[in-house]
Formats: structure tokens, C-alpha cells, sequence
């Protein structure tokens, strides 16, 4: 009887396993999707406002992980002390787990905006636009080929254990 | 705050000098940082004042820090201001600024690059104004239309500052329109003067003077305006139309001195035309803000004055 409910056990964790892996995928789809969102909302705000940067990282709100990341930013400049772009990776190291391209992409996005002028602030956001549109269709890809796979090697895995273990 | 825009290091240098006697601080790339403190210019240090030798090094980083701090990490927000070629950074504090003029069609678009910074920090000095005050109201108690004429940097914008509030100490019924295009006369912060400028000024922030003259006496109905820096035809149309609707203006111009200035052509007209009954001439002679003359709309020193 404990040898059964031992199996379901271990059936059940690996299935979740393989949901929880799966939802990382997810995760980050979300993340960037954010990402292209608040880069577009930003340059329309830019283009007829001139808002400022702190009161647009107020202003948007977001579900992902990104509002974390663009939060923390945010204090970065609140606290009105130097910072590099080294500070922004490691908060980005903190918030999500990203390739490093992507990391570098990220902060540097995040390290340009506002320290420049109004139309070559305008182009370098379009330029992030495209940019993280690519890496946001590449997560799709991505996400679609592996959530499948994650959910269902997790249950594999589990039936294998079972098996294993009878 | 100044403190607020300037890099640490550059704020512990600073710490030294006693912040009522510092008048501008002078960024230039690659070039010792200077320092405009007590009237006379020195070299800054790590720790204050020094020699050449030991002056810090201005670096690319150091102006695009004080850029992106005066601008609240919005440079792009201050697009208009850079065109022109400053910057206000609230408290009054203005950033003239040289780089390169990007320009498309005969129209600038914007400046970067930047090589140069001038922070200049303003200082109220209550009372400034006070022997200018007793000699440009008339017999009726109005006041004349006044010119104040001096070179850059000795003191013309704490003059109109104080003048504000000197003719609402003598006269608490005139209404007084401040045209405070670079925000440097009443220091605004989220639309509140943080200088004070009278109690019966209203002031227009930002925009351009001959817009706010004609909108300003159209919807304020002001008795007196005051203005810095006019030079523009469409700053001097203005100011006949206002001058023509009865409103006295107080403004200031650059001119070194009272010739200089009689020979600047786009005045010729309001001179001729006697638009202005007073013309105050200053110098930095004495100290900022020194009085070398006044003047009648003849042209003649008063004599109330000498």
C-alpha cells in the first residue's frame, strides 16, 4: 500500500516537474511580450508627451516578470546614484533567467533610455521594437516546441520511475 | 538642488566652498573644471579651490551625468531646451551647454555631443533692487517702462528678480506678469515659484515672450511685465503692443554698456519712439549688480540718480 501511494507520489511529482519546466517557457514568452508593450508605449508617450522616464515606468503596469525588472530599475534611478551597466545586468540576473544576448540587449536597452535626445531616443526605441520582436517570435518557437515536450517527458519520466521501481 | 545633478565626487569638491558665494561652475571636455566663486574664477579640485595642476579633469561621462540628471533621466524631454542651448535644472539653475547643432532644413533639431557646460546657481539678493526701485515709479506711482542693460553675468536677472518684489513693497495693487521663459527668475518646481518674486506676480513658465506678452495681457491683465533677455524684433513688436496697451514693461538685455547698446538696430525703433522711460546700465564693477547709470528716455543720466 505505502509502495503505491510511494509510485503516485513520484508519478505526480515528475509530471509537475515537467508543467513547472513548461511554465518557464511561458514565463519568458511574457516577459518579452511586456517588453515590446512597454517599449511601444513608451515611444507614443515620448513622441507626443515627452513624458518623463520615471513617471512612464509608473504609469505602465505589467503582469510578467518585466514589472519586477522595471521596478527595480526604477529605484536605480529614484536613489539618483551613478550606475553602470553592470547593475542592470545583475538585476536582470536577479529578476529572470535569460540568454546572455538577450541580458546584454535587455540592459543596454534599459542603460540608453532617457540619455539621449529626443530623436535618436525615438529611433533607438523602433530599433529595441524590432529587436525584441525577433526575440519574442524566437521564444514563441521556442515555447511552443518545448512546453509540449517539458509536460510530457515529465509524465514519461514519472510512468518510467514507476516502472523502475515495481 | 545642485547637489542633485552633479556627480558625487563633484559634489564633495563643492562641499569646500560655501554655496552663497559660488556663481557658476565651468565644465569643458577634457579640460580643468573651473569655478566662478566670489566674483573671480579658479581652478576645482578634489578638495575645492587649486591650482591648474591639480584641478579635476572634465570627462565625457561627467557631462553626460549632469545632462541626464538635470534632465530627471529624460534628455529627450528637454529637447526644446537643448535646441536653444540650455538647460533648467530647477532651483533656478540654469546649464548653458555647446555641442554639435544638429540641423535639417535650416531648422535645428537638437544638440549633442556636448563639449562645454556652464551651470550658473542663482542667488536671490533681497534689497538688489531697492535703489532702482526709487526711481522708476512716477509722479502718479506707476511705474516706467525700464530697461536694465548689462553683460552676461553681472546680475541682471536677480535685479528683476527683486524688482518683482521691491514694487510690490511699494505698490501692493500693481499686478505683475513674470514672463519667466528659462525658469531661472522664479525658479519654479512643479508650477511653484521657489524664489520669491512678489506677491501679486503671476508667471508664465517656458512658451516664447512675444507670445506670452500679447497672450499674458490678454488673459492677466497685468500693469507692469517683467522679461529678461529680449532681442528679437518679435520680442520687441511685443513689447510695443504692450507698451501701446498701457502695460509698463521691466525687461533686461545684453549690452555692455548704454553706446553698445544704442547701436543694436533692432532697439533703434523703441529707442526713437521712447518706449522706455528708464534705462538702467550694470556692471559687475563694484561687486555684481553695480549700478553704472541710469538713464531717461532721452538718454539723459537722471538726476535723482547721481
Amino acid at each position: 500500500m505505502i509502495k503505491i501511494a510511494i509510485l503516485i507520489s513520484l508519478f505526480l511529482a515528475s509530471t509537475y516537474l515537467g508543467f513547472q519546466t513548461a511554465t518557464v517557457y511561458d514565463e519568458k514568452l511574457k516577459f518579452y511580450q511586456d517588453c515590446t508593450k512597454f517599449l511601444k508605449n513608451i515611444k507614443s508617450e515620448i513622441s507626443f508627451f515627452k513624458t518623463d522616464l520615471i513617471s512612464m515606468f509608473d504609469k505602465f503596469k505589467f503582469q510578467s516578470k518585466f514589472e519586477t525588472l522595471k521596478n527595480s530599475i526604477k529605484d536605480l534611478y529614484i536613489q539618483n546614484k551613478e550606475f553602470n551597466i553592470q547593475d542592470i545586468k545583475n538585476i536582470i540576473d536577479k529578476t529572470i533567467i535569460i540568454d546572455d544576448d538577450e541580458k546584454n540587449k535587455l540592459a543596454q536597452m534599459f542603460f540608453e533610455i532617457g540619455k539621449i535626445g529626443y530623436y535618436e531616443q525615438l529611433e533607438k526605441i523602433s530599433y529595441y521594437i524590432q529587436a525584441f520582436d525577433e526575440i519574442e517570435s524566437r521564444v514563441e518557437q521556442k515555447k511552443n516546441k518545448m512546453m509540449p515536450f517539458c509536460k510530457k517527458m515529465g509524465a514519461i519520466i514519472g510512468v518510467l520511475l514507476c516502472i523502475i521501481l515495481i | 538642488m545642485l547637489r542633485d545633478i552633479l556627480p558625487d565626487f563633484l559634489n564633495k569638491a563643492i562641499s569646500f566652498l560655501k554655496y552663497d558665494d559660488l556663481c557658476e561652475i565651468r565644465l569643458r571636455l577634457k579640460k580643468p573644471i573651473s569655478v566662478n566663486y566670489k566674483n573671480s574664477y579658479y581652478f576645482l579640485g578634489y578638495g575645492g579651490l587649486c591650482n591648474e595642476t591639480d584641478a579635476i579633469i572634465c570627462s565625457k561621462e561627467m557631462i553626460q551625468t549632469i545632462i541626464s540628471k538635470a534632465s530627471n533621466f529624460s534628455v529627450y524631454a528637454v529637447n526644446d531646451e537643448l535646441k536653444e542651448g540650455y538647460l533648467s535644472a530647477g532651483d533656478g539653475i540654469r546649464i548653458g551647454l555647446t555641442g554639435t547643432v544638429v540641423m535639417q532644413d535650416d531648422k535645428v533639431l537638437t544638440t549633442k555631443d556636448f563639449n562645454s557646460l556652464n551651470i550658473r546657481i542663482p542667488h536671490q539678493i533681497f534689497g538688489s533692487a531697492y535703489k532702482i526701485s526709487k526711481i522708476i515709479f512716477d509722479e502718479n506711482q506707476n511705474v516706467y517702462s525700464t530697461m536694465i542693460i548689462g553683460a552676461p553675468g553681472v546680475g541682471k536677472t536677480t535685479i528683476l528678480r527683486d524688482l518683482a518684489v521691491q514694487i510690490n513693497k511699494i505698490r501692493k495693487d500693481i499686478n505683475i506678469l513674470l514672463l519667466d521663459e528659462r525658469m531661472e527668475i522664479s525658479s519654479p518646481y512643479e508650477g511653484v515659484a521657489t524664489l520669491n518674486v512678489g506677491t501679486s506676480t503671476d508667471i508664465i513658465c517656458g512658451g516664447k515672450k512675444d507670445f506670452n506678452i500679447i497672450n499674458g495681457i490678454r488673459s492677466m491683465a497685468p500693469n507692469v511685465i517683467i522679461v529678461d533677455e529680449i532681442g528679437s524684433k518679435r520680442d520687441i513688436s511685443a513689447i510695443e503692443y504692450a507698451t501701446n496697451s498701457g502695460v509698463s514693461i521691466v525687461a533686461s538685455v545684453h549690452s555692455k554698456d548704454i553706446f553698445e547698446f544704442q547701436k543694436k538696430v533692432e532697439f533703434e525703433n523703441i529707442v526713437k519712439s521712447r518706449v522706455f522711460k528708464r534705462y538702467v546700465v550694470l556692471s559687475a564693477n563694484e561687486g555684481k549688480g553695480t549700478i553704472e547709470n541710469i538713464y531717461d528716455e532721452y538718454m539723459k543720466p537722471v538726476l535723482r540718480f547721481i
